[in-house]
């Protein structure tokens, strides 16, 4: 237990000291922060500028109605988030109802001089066949083009309404939004965490989850190569069986990742980032105390599952480049586990999600997601996590016998006498 | 007593052999010399005395028992290539290889400056090891392997890399040790440079002993049959010579080795008539010419 201690504690602190560890520490939430907060920030400021746009229409009565839900779509509304990225944004909203093809050249010139951003053409006869067409600089301007979208869908239906002699407060209340309150039951209570946010959370913390066991699982599998090359592990085994030397160095590596974790934990309590915006909508990442502590377990065990896969490989190989071709099998369960990702969360009762959850190298980041969608049975989680535990600890003997065999056979394969007689030795 | 025994110690690495059915004793307080060629198999002996590799067969004794792990706190073993973590501290690193050997961290530490300042190497204790020269490292690693104070010292190759001054210094501390009554195991295909330095000695080649017994002894069954010619002219004498078995020119210099009841002074006369003899020395064979005539035999 000693020397598994002192070997812990030197990995440990080689690693944390190493300027990579700081880089990583600091870059990935950076990085994180990048992808998410900052597109979105981006856009918000950017819309700030008016846009002008001319609405041309020969029904004045449409063409107002169709400026109104544009402009205000969350009057009526019961969430005052559903639109928000278009309602931050400052519209100036004119209705032509000049129709005729000169002043469809007159508009077209109009955008092509900046004078407006962009004009819907929507002639009596184009409102019949419901093929209306806007044109602006920015074709692509999704926001834009869906507001009108549903501004247009909700005012040709008023239109026909006005004909069919309903008054207009019955049509608004008719048109009234539905709310879906998306609502998780969590042993049988009905708790806040909603569809959204769910997929989020689970999304950010497999993220999370993925990046640290790669980039970790790496670095052990290259600390035990250097340890080969530099043949240190001679002196090494005149004092200590591989087994501690192997089980120190797992050990060391998942303190650094708890350290990782930890101070990214830390940080973001400290600058109260629970929120996340992304899509132009605010996602409140919702984890019970539960699930932190599921998390926690997880996170640990699949690091040291994966840790000792890196260790069982750079023991078996001799240089830098045949580690690089060996990293794909540390890699393969991961991109397994992330390519399930999305039909795990929409169906974590299914039993393809189940089957990936109880399968040792999956387990870490499927059967998580699973817990924080939808709780499946104590006893599947309860089998996952001896199923992970066992193979973590087969994992480590095999790692340690590879070890010995990789670096004093000479390319050899031990046979089986061989194998119980070093099984019997350490 | 013997410290090491090794009972017909078999170890082969797929179908090669790298020890075959080696048997040899090191007395305790001995300085004993494990001498042979590259690749003859030494450092795969070595592995198989501290428990790295298990025989494939045959019987390792350490101290009068059968080997077990809790034979390594008695033991040092310093490495061939030099094994030390390059980004850790020497200090660090001397503390670590200390606790290992089951020394508080104190402990380690104060017996780490004690030894680096013997070693003159007191100056690099905060330094990284990667800064540390060839040489330093290498006292560096000798350091490590003596911290635990251990009765069996194995040194494999422990004077590559170091200057002669260096080397004189190691040398000196190992005398000393041995002093003290430790037990101590060269291993090295420079056998020059233990020569003065072992009591007993065994030869190796392709993992088989090719010969064993104490040095003054296997010295005195070959007898002064060599001679130092040093001379100046032409050395055709060499050639075509029923006298000399064997030779080793360095041009004005000449090391004969005299064929079997050849008499030393007729060769002197043939010498001189031909050249100027400037030295002509009976002396002992030296390991190295010993190890050549047995490994000729053996591989013949």
């Amino acid at each position: 237990m000693h020397n598994i201690f002192l070997f812990a504690r030197r990995e440990y602190l080689e690693t944390v000291r190493k300027k990579s560890f700081v880089v990583m520490t600091i870059l990935l939430p950076a990085m994180m922060f990048g992808f998410t907060i900052l597109p979105s920030m981006v856009a918000s400021k950017r819309s700030s500028e008016t846009q002008r746009i001319v609405i041309a229409t020969s029904d004045q009565q449409f063409g107002n109605d169709v400026r109104d839900k544009f402009l205000k779509p969350s009057e009526q509304s019961d969430i005052p988030a559903r639109r928000r990225d278009a309602s931050t944004r400052s519209f100036e909203v004119q209705v032509d109802t000049n129709v005729s093809p000169d002043e469809e050249a007159a508009l077209t010139s109009k955008v092509n001089s900046h004078e407006i951003d962009g004009y819907l053409w929507a002639p009596a006869s184009a409102l019949a066949d419901r093929k209306i067409s806007y044109r602006s600089r920015a074709s692509s301007d999704f926001a834009t083009i869906g507001s009108l979208d549903g501004a247009l869908r909700e005012a040709l239906l008023r239109q026909s309404f006005r004909k069919h002699g309903v008054s207009a407060e019955e049509v608004t209340d008719a048109l009234k939004p539905i709310d879906i309150d998306t609502k998780k039951i969590e042993n049988g209570r009905v708790t806040d965490a909603g569809g959204v946010a769910l997929f989020f959370t689970a999304l950010l913390l497999m993220i999370l989850l993925y990046v640290t066991i790669l980039m970790y699982s790496m670095s052990v599998m290259r600390s035990v190569l250097e340890e080969k090359n530099s043949r240190i592990f001679e002196v090494l085994l005149s004092a200590a069986t591989p087994k501690q030397l192997m089980a120190g160095k797992i050990l060391g590596a998942a303190a650094v990742g708890i350290t990782q974790i930890g101070i990214w934990t830390l940080a973001s309590s400290l600058l109260a980032a629970g929120t996340i915006s992304m899509f132009g909508e605010n996602i409140r990442l919702q984890l019970s105390i539960g699930n932190m502590v599921f998390f926690g377990a997880f996170f640990v065990l699949g690091f040291l599952l994966y840790s000792a896969l890196g260790a069982a490989l750079g023991s078996a190989v001799n240089s830098e480049q045949e580690a690089q071709q060996m990293q794909f099998f540390i890699m393969l369960p991961l991109i397994i586990s992330a390519i399930f990702l999305t039909p795990v969360i929409q169906q974590p009762h299914s039993a393809l999600a189940t089957v990936l959850s109880l399968i040792p190298f999956c387990t870490p980041l499927i059967m998580f997601t699973r817990i924080v969608v939808e709780t499946p049975p104590a006893w599947q989680i309860g089998l996952s996590l001896v199923l992970l535990v066992g193979t973590i600890y087969a994992m480590l003997s095999i790692c340690s016998r590879i070890y010995r065999v990789g670096i004093l056979m000479y390319g050899k394969r031990p046979t089986l006498p061989e194998i119980v007689k070093w099984m019997k030795y350490a | 007593m013997h410290t090491v025994e090794l009972q017909q110690v078999r170890k082969s690495y797929d179908k090669f052999v790298a020890v075959n059915d080696l048997s040899l004793n090191i007395e305790q307080g001995s300085i004993f010399g494990l001498l042979g060629p590259n690749g003859a198999g030494k450092t795969s002996t070595i592995r198989m005395m501290i428990g790295i590799t298990v025989p494939d067969s045959g019987q390792v004794r350490m101290f009068g028992e059968p080997f077990t792990r809790n034979h390594l706190k008695r033991i040092g073993y310093l490495p061939e290539t030099s094994g030390l973590y390059k980004r850790m501290k020497v200090s660090e690193q001397l503390v670590l290889f200390g606790q290992l050997r089951g020394l508080s961290a104190a402990d380690s530490l104060a017996r780490a400056k004690k030894w680096c300042e013997r070693m003159e190497i007191a100056g690099w204790m905060e330094k990284k090891t990667e800064e540390l020269s060839k040489g330093m490292q290498q006292k560096m690693q000798f350091i490590a392997t003596l911290l635990h104070e251990p009765e069996f010292l194995i040194m494999d190759e422990p004077f590559s890399g170091l200057d002669p001054v260096n080397a004189t210094l190691l040398k000196d501390v190992l005398l000393d040790l041995n002093k003290q009554g430790r037990t101590i195991l060269f291993s090295t295909h420079r056998m020059d440079q233990v020569e003065k330095l072992c009591s007993s000695i065994c030869l190796i080649n392709r993992g088989q002993a090719v010969l064993k017994g104490a040095l003054k002894e296997i010295k005195a069954g070959y007898g002064r049959s060599n001679v130092h010619i040093e001379y100046e002219g032409p050395d055709e004498f060499l050639r075509e010579n029923g006298l000399i078995q064997s030779f080793n020119n360095y041009g004005n210099f000449v090391e004969v080795r005299l064929a079997p009841g050849a008499d030393s002074q007729k060769l002197l006369q043939m010498v001189a008539q031909r050249s100027r003899v400037n030295k002509f020395e009976l002396v002992e064979p030296s390991l190295e010419d010993i190890f050549i005539d047995v490994v000729g035999k053996s591989d013949a």
